[in-house]
């Protein structure tokens, strides 16, 4: 009966010439947001892949000879964009790609590429999650509102019932032959994310597993939203007319899209502001100054630093020390600096943090603020990712700096061939770039994901429960 | 059809519209997101304010600090006990450079450039994400001066803010949209159509009252509560210039509803089902409201790149290191163009000085030209998009409402081009008593040049603008033109 109910529902959409064109017209933008965003992303990937072997190249043919010069020559890592980024770019754009590394101090990432970009009051939804998560919807309110309230209208809703077919039935099935529509209007998402399993490789930063299993759970979590809105749309139609059913769905739809974001982002920053850079700044110029950020002081790292070599060394005096003293305080100055630029950054994560715990408050009010926000989760495009990568630069740069300080200390120096020389460079391994394991991203959007879980089981119920008319 | 008649008409109409259970509704709804909308952008306000609060209290510190080379009196014992570690270093610091022409052009962080917020500056989130409302005297640098020291806050640039640009461009059509798609569907589906024909003198007029009824009750209400809430709660100095642009607001307002409200009468004399008139109603919201712009702003994204703002850093760098190798040619002409000069054989410092001085003019005026290229490029892609603006109405009332609220990209070009104005201004000040060999005294400092970037936030840039309103003439006349051949289509 089911099966039988869908069908005649996909006919009703045929017979539809507005509807069909309504389709067609969706499939073939969202066919070619898929192609572009998949182009422009395997461009951007080889780009970056290509500065992060050319950055690699300077270091090691570099021509200075004092491995603490080369500290300040510095280097710089490249972001290399998630694969998953083609279908959801969430806020790479508006965050850095790379990030400068250097002795001393800690800089930001540079390089966004959707800084300066023309922005007309941010109603662009051409990416491909986008299309699929708030253009979507607007078809399936288009195919749904009318689904149930136009057999009422019409009067075929008691010929149905006289043919016994419960109303219940005629809803799930209604429902699902909207929710098998909304499918099949989604895959060119499935086949994108499909080409990215099939064409990863090691050198992208993600195994097959990880990204296979991150594809699944965008589609999954994407079928489940629109899973939300088809019930949605069936269960209002089986409750009012199409005219209200098409503006209360439409209501919804503006609210859930458009206005609950931006409130909730908006009072988001308010509520928690970020410090200005150059309070930032100033911040850490006074502690550089002062040689104490009134928690730790520059002596307290000395001293400490000096104990530690004198026990290693197993002499008692400082002028005993077989090294060289003044590169063994530049060790010692980079301790404090990281010291430092350690609790401005843990600063700026906690208002992050506060700022996030904040928005996912309002996930309960919009299921597309829940589902943008396990989406680019798992398409590795959030700023938790971003955190990630620019931790991992961090860590990359505190090894190189004290690398570099220790060949200083121990009077290590490169060699005057070219080949001695960049064995001397080689100490300081290739950046390699890591994305945060797929248990911590899950564990990250497990609220996301109830919310969404929630919203889809409540609009279904909704649906089933004793639709207007079920009595005649 | 006399005035009288017409307000007889227009009041029957609103008893009918008020009965309606989706117009009281829709009203509540939009005031409420209005409120919100107001609220939201209160707090941005005040955010604003206070920031320049501090800032204003910042540059009238460094001027103290200054003054107090010369006597402490400016600066009370008390005062002076009260300061931070850092600003006892600050004070020093300034009280060293003070006399010294050559310190004082080096001397960063003097000053504070601010944008202040105009009391409409709410209205619209604008431009206001990406640029600065201040600017840091970072030295002679002025590539360093104009780096917008921002901390990027990429959900607001992905999301957008929820202002009331959005709320009347692309949401209020959706609240049209509800209340106007069966306005003529409705009885004809009741069976009421030939009733109401053999009361009414003119179809047409009646659907035109009823749609103007409507929307103009939901207009009606955005205006009135963003005039009351800014009047009574300002958030910034009232003048003149600023009631003018919140009245042209509101005007705007109606004149973008005038719009929807004609293609409300257009798809109504469609003769269409309600179903198929709302469902034409929102594909037309669809395309005018996110295919045109999303299309359109990929195309001038594609068409204009912006170079990034590090390049300009790097671009004084170059500019440096070329300048100083041509240092001899620089010095040359500066010696030309100032015969007056003489040197003094016994004083080498003042050659070297001047040599300095004749080598940062050069570096100056070609950093200065970079900058005019650079900020042309932003210029040109707000041309390049008035010129555009004629494909959808939103983007026409983008425009106006950014300019209204002084939020436009435009009003902070100019505040950075005024800034690098008067960064030059005030190198020139210090220069022109380095170039004299005089002592910097108190009076000098008491008489250096400040930034005043008064009117600016309330400027309206006419071009534009005028674009702008005729896009809306267009577009409503166009629609009024449709509807009128449909009317006329079918009394035939």
């Amino acid at each position: 009966m089911l099966l039988t109910i869908i069908r005649k529902e996909f006919r009703e959409v045929r017979r539809d010439p507005c509807v069909c064109v309504v389709l067609v017209t969706y499939g073939a933008i969202l066919t070619l947001s898929c192609l572009t965003s998949l182009w422009t992303q395997t461009a951007n990937a080889a780009a970056q892949a290509s500065r992060q072997r050319h950055a690699r190249e300077e270091w090691l043919s570099q021509t200075t000879n004092s491995p603490h010069q080369a500290t300040h020559h510095g280097t710089t890592v490249y972001k290399l964009p998630s694969p998953l980024a083609s279908v959801d770019p969430g806020v790479d754009p508006q965050l850095g790609a790379a990030v400068r590394l250097e002795a001393h101090r800690r800089h930001e990432a540079t390089g966004a590429s959707g800084k300066d970009q023309l922005r007309l009051l941010q109603l662009d939804f051409t990416t491909p999650a986008l299309l699929t998560q708030a253009v979507l919807p607007l078809v399936i309110i288009l195919v749904a509102h009318g689904t149930v309230s136009r057999e009422r209208e019409q009067g075929t809703w008691r010929l149905m019932a006289s043919l016994g077919v419960s109303p219940r039935q005629a809803v799930l099935g209604k429902s699902l032959a909207v929710f098998f529509l909304s499918t099949l209007l989604s895959f060119p998402v499935l086949a994108t994310l499909s080409w990215i399993v099939i064409t990863t490789h090691a050198e992208m930063g993600m195994t097959l597993p990880v990204v296979f299993s991150r594809a699944a759970a965008i589609y999954a979590l994407n079928l489940l939203y629109l899973a939300a809105w088809c019930a949605g749309g069936v269960a209002l139609s089986a409750r009012c007319s199409s005219g209200v059913s098409l503006i209360v769905l439409i209501s919804c739809w503006a609210a859930w899209v458009l206005m609950v974001p931006r409130l909730a982002v908006d009072l988001s920053y308010s509520r928690f502001p970020l410090p200005s850079e150059r309070t930032l700044a100033e911040t850490r110029s006074t502690a550089l100054r002062q040689g104490s950020d009134g928690l730790h002081s520059l002596q307290e790292f000395n001293a400490a630093l000096e104990q530690r070599l004198l026990q290693e060394y197993g002499v008692q005096r400082l002028e005993d020390l077989p090294i060289d003293l003044k590169a063994a305080w530049l060790l010692a100055g980079e301790e404090f600096t990281d010291a430092l630029d350690d609790r401005i950054q843990q600063q700026i994560v906690d208002i992050y943090r506060a700022q996030n715990r904040y928005l996912d408050g309002f996930a309960v009010l919009s299921p597309y603020l829940a589902i943008r926000s396990a989406s680019t989760a798992f398409a590795g495009t959030d700023r938790h990712h971003h955190d990630a990568f620019v931790a991992v630069a961090e860590r990359y740069r505190r090894t190189l700096v004290q690398k570099m300080n220790t060949a200083e200390m121990t009077g290590e120096r490169p060699g005057k061939s070219t080949e001695s020389s960049r064995g001397f460079w080689e100490r300081v391994p290739e950046f390699q770039q890591q994305f945060p394991r797929p248990i911590t991203v899950l564990h990250s959007v497990s609220w996301p994901i109830g919310i969404l879980v929630v919203w889809s089981l409540a609009l279904t119920i909704m649906a089933l429960r004793s639709p207007r008319g079920t009595a005649a | 059809m006399n005035v009288r008649s017409a307000t007889t008409g227009l009041r029957r109409e609103w008893r009918l519209a008020i009965a309606d259970p989706r117009v009281p509704m829709m009203l509540l709804i939009i005031g409420g997101l209005t409120l919100l909308a107001l609220l939201a952008a209160s707090q941005r306000v005040s955010h604003r304010l206070e920031r320049q609060q501090d800032l204003e209290s910042y540059n009238a510190r460094q001027r103290q600090f200054l003054e107090s080379a010369y006597t402490e009196s400016s600066l009370t014992n008390s005062s002076a006990s009260e300061l931070t570690p850092s600003e006892q270093d600050r004070r020093l610091q300034l009280q060293m450079s003070a006399r010294s022409p050559d310190l004082m052009r080096f001397t960063g962080g003097i000053w504070w450039t601010i944008l202040p917020a105009s009391p409409i500056a709410g209205l619209s989130m604008g431009a206001g994400g990406e640029w600065p409302d201040h600017y840091y005297h970072a030295g002679p640098s002025q590539t360093q001066t104009l780096r917008r020291l921002m901390r990027p806050n990429p959900l607001l640039a992905a999301v957008g803010a929820f202002d009331l640009t959005l709320l009347v461009g692309a949401m209020l059509p959706l609240g049209v949209i509800i209340l106007t798609y069966d306005v003529a569907a409705a009885e004809r589906e009741q069976g009421r159509w030939e009733l109401v024909r053999s009361h009414v003198a003119s179809i047409p007029r009646l659907i035109v009252a009823r749609c103007l009824v409507r929307t103009g009750a939901l207009a009606v209400v955005i205006i009135a509560l963003t005039a009351l809430c800014s009047l009574m709660f300002p958030t910034g100095q009232w003048d003149a210039q600023a009631m003018r642009n919140l009245f042209a607001w509101s005007a705007w307002v109606s004149g973008y509803v005038m719009f929807w409200t004609a293609l409300a009468v257009l798809i109504n004399s469609l003769q269409l089902s309600s179903a198929g008139a709302g469902l034409l109603f929102l594909l037309c919201w669809c395309f005018l409201v996110l295919a045109v712009p999303s299309l359109l702003e990929r195309g001038i994204n594609g068409a204009i790149r912006m170079a990034p703002e590090s390049e300009l850093v790097a671009m004084e760098d170059e500019v440096r290191i070329q300048a100083e190798q041509e240092a001899d040619a620089a010095w040359a002409d500066f010696q030309r163009q100032h015969p007056e000069i003489k040197l003094d054989e016994d004083n080498p410092q003042q050659e070297q000085m001047l040599r300095n001085v004749a080598l940062s003019r050069v570096i100056q005026s070609r950093v200065q030209i970079q900058i005019a290229r650079y900020f042309q490029r932003f210029v040109d892609r707000e041309f390049l998009l008035d010129r555009w603006q004629l494909l959808s109405p939103l983007l026409a009332w983008r425009t106006a409402a950014d300019q209204f609220a002084g939020t436009s990209l435009r009003h902070f070009v100019s505040f950075s081009e005024k800034t690098a104005a008067f960064h030059t201004e005030y190198v020139s000040y210090f220069e022109s008593k380095s170039l004299a060999g005089e002592e910097v005294l108190l009076s000098d400092i008491q008489a250096i040049p400040s930034f005043d970037a008064a009117g600016l936030q309330t400027h309206l840039y006419r071009q534009s603008l005028l674009l702008s309103a005729a896009t809306l003439m267009l577009w409503t006349t166009a629609c009024g033109l449709l509807s009128w051949r449909c009317f006329h289509g079918g009394a035939r």
